[in-house]
Order: structure tokens, then C-alpha cells, then sequence
């Protein structure tokens, strides 16, 4: 492989959103059902 | 005389309801069974584990194959790779909205708690799909048209159907549940157009290469990456729902719980009250 800098900001940073929302869901998710277990 | 025309009146009335509950389909006993909350509690704690080992499976392959496996494109170069989280975030905050409403439809129609339930807990993850596809469309569109946003009838579209998941939040947590349905309903007409907008109007966004009539014109090299992160992020889609069903399920019964153990001290046995615990009560 071989990136060219300005793209492979682009690519990183689209990678990194994608893995911040989806396992910040799921860790919302997780919390809000372990907080309901308690209650 | 008065009394026998009663009778017959009566009779009448039954044998109507009778007929009509035989010819009503989805009134019927095992249209209704099949989506109960103990059911679906059931079926939900065997499904999940299965549901996230698939995800993390799939995502796995998925990684590997579009980060890895899979060749640059001639025109865009490396910056093809975003195509892989960005088209099916796209596709599921579609699929996520259909499905939303068609919940919100059965919730309205039905007034089936679980349907409500279901259109509740699918919400936030379309939310997120949604921003996710606005995201990475947004990194993706500077190095390829120079911009990260432009005004066109696609981007547009999405990022309407963006404000009716947050509507459809809003409306659900903070005013009413049955105007959040609507809006979910009335919301449903924008997905056609998110759709069909590459194609009816002239945009910057390209037109559908994958889902269209006749042969993908992606190359296998770049469609087994793509459907397998679909796979994946469909199933994380799934895992999450069940997470959030479940957690709102028990979240019901509880207040549902406190509703009744409230409601029987004299007091505070309001018409209101009792109300909210009916709805409530699964």
C-alpha cells in the first residue's frame, strides 16, 4: 500500500469516526443496560 | 317483544364480531403470540451472543479485506477505502428508517407496546448510522470534489433524514409518543427520494453502483469488501437492537411495577396513574 499523506488523513480520520460511533454506541448501549439491571 | 328484539340485536352483534375477528388477520391469536415480550425476551438472550460473535467475525474479514486485500481504484486511489465504512453506514441508515417507521405503523395501528419498543430502541443506532454516512461522506468528498459539503439533492436528502431521527427522538422522549410515530410515518416519504435523488436530479454524488438494475459495476476486488462490512455493520445493527429492546423492555417493567405498587395506596390511585401503569404493563 502505498498513501499519499492528504489521503491517508481522510482515510484515518473516516476510519476513526466509524469506530468511535459504533463502539460509543455500543458502550451507551451497555451502560444504559447494566444501569437498568441495578435499578 | 322488546326483549327478544334485544336478543336477536345481541346475537346479531356477536356473530358479527365473531365473522370479523375471523376475517381480521391481524387481530389473529398467532399473528399476536409470535411477538410477545416474553417471547421475544426468549428468543433475544439465545440470539445476542450469536448476533456479536458474527459482528466481530465479520468485522474482522471486513477490516482486513478493505484496509488490506483490497486494491486502490484507478481514479480515487487509496481514498476508496472510505467507501467501505461510508456505503453501508449509508445503507443501514436507510434500512434502520424503514424500519422505524414500518414499527412506528404496526405501534400506531396495532398499538402493540413491543412495536413501539422496537421503533425506540432502533432509533439511536439509525441516528448514528446516519451521522456516520455524513461523516465519512464529508472525508471522503475533499479529496475526491474538493469540498466536504456541498448542497445537492443527495447529501441534502440524507441529512434531512439525519433531522427526522432527531426529531423522532425528540418528539418520543419529550412530547408524544404517538406524534413521534407520525413523524416517523410522515418521515418514511424521504427515503424514496434519498434513494432516487442520484437519478432524478443532476448531483455531485455518483449515481447507485452496487443496488441498481443489472450487474454491480464494482469489481469483486472491491464488492466482497463492501458486502462483507455491510454484513458486519448489519449485524452490529442487530446486537445493538437487542441490547436496547431488552434494556427498555425491563426498563417498562419496572416503572410499570412502581406504577402498580404506587396506584395501591388510596391516595394516589389517579385515573392517570392507572393509566400510564395499563400502557405500561406488559
Amino acid at each position: 500500500m502505498s498513501f499519499s499523506t492528504p489521503h491517508l488523513i481522510y482515510i484515518v480520520g473516516a476510519y476513526a469516526l466509524s469506530v468511535l460511533g459504533l463502539v460509543g454506541l455500543l458502550g451507551w448501549a451497555f451502560s444504559c443496560a447494566r444501569t437498568e439491571h441495578e435499578a | 317483544m322488546t326483549g327478544r328484539k334485544e336478543g336477536m340485536t345481541k346475537r346479531r352483534t356477536e356473530s358479527t364480531w365473531e365473522e370479523l375477528a375471523k376475517e381480521s388477520v391481524p387481530l389473529s391469536p398467532s399473528w399476536y403470540a409470535l411477538v410477545r415480550p416474553r417471547v421475544f425476551l426468549k428468543i433475544a438472550s439465545t440470539l445476542l451472543p450469536i448476533t456479536v460473535t458474527v459482528t466481530a467475525f465479520l468485522f474482522a474479514i471486513g477490516l482486513y479485506l478493505s484496509l488490506i486485500a483490497s486494491p486502490a481504484d484507478y481514479q480515487q486511489g487509496e481514498a476508496v477505502r472510505i467507501m467501505y465504512v461510508h456505503v453501508p453506514a449509508s445503507w443501514m441508515a436507510l434500512f434502520v428508517y424503514a424500519f422505524l417507521a414500518l414499527m412506528s405503523f404496526f405501534a400506531l395501528v396495532w398499538r402493540h407496546s413491543l412495536a413501539e419498543i422496537f421503533a425506540i430502541s432502533a432509533a439511536p443506532i439509525g441516528m448514528v448510522f446516519t451521522s456516520l454516512s455524513l461523516l465519512t461522506g464529508a472525508l471522503w468528498g475533499k479529496p475526491m470534489w474538493g469540498t466536504f459539503w456541498e448542497w445537492d439533492a443527495r447529501l441534502t436528502s440524507v441529512f434531512i433524514l439525519f433531522l427526522l431521527y432527531g426529531a423522532y427522538w425528540i418528539l418520543y422522549k419529550t412530547y408524544s409518543r404517538r406524534a413521534a410515530a407520525y413523524c416517523a410515518l410522515v418521515g418514511a416519504f424521504n427515503l424514496p427520494i434519498v434513494k432516487g435523488s442520484v437519478d432524478w436530479w443532476n448531483t455531485l454524488h455518483q449515481p447507485a453502483s452496487v443496488a441498481k438494475i443489472g450487474a454491480p459495476s464494482l469489481h469483486a476486488t472491491m464488492l466482497t469488501p463492501l458486502l462483507v462490512m455491510a454484513g458486519a455493520y448489519f449485524f452490529y445493527f442487530m446486537s445493538v437492537f437487542i441490547l436496547r429492546a431488552q434494556t427498555e423492555l425491563r426498563r417498562r417493567k419496572v416503572v410499570a411495577q412502581r406504577h402498580c405498587e404506587r396506584s395501591e395506596a388510596p391516595q394516589s390511585r389517579s385515573p392517570r396513574s392507572l393509566a400510564m401503569a395499563r400502557r405500561d404493563m406488559l
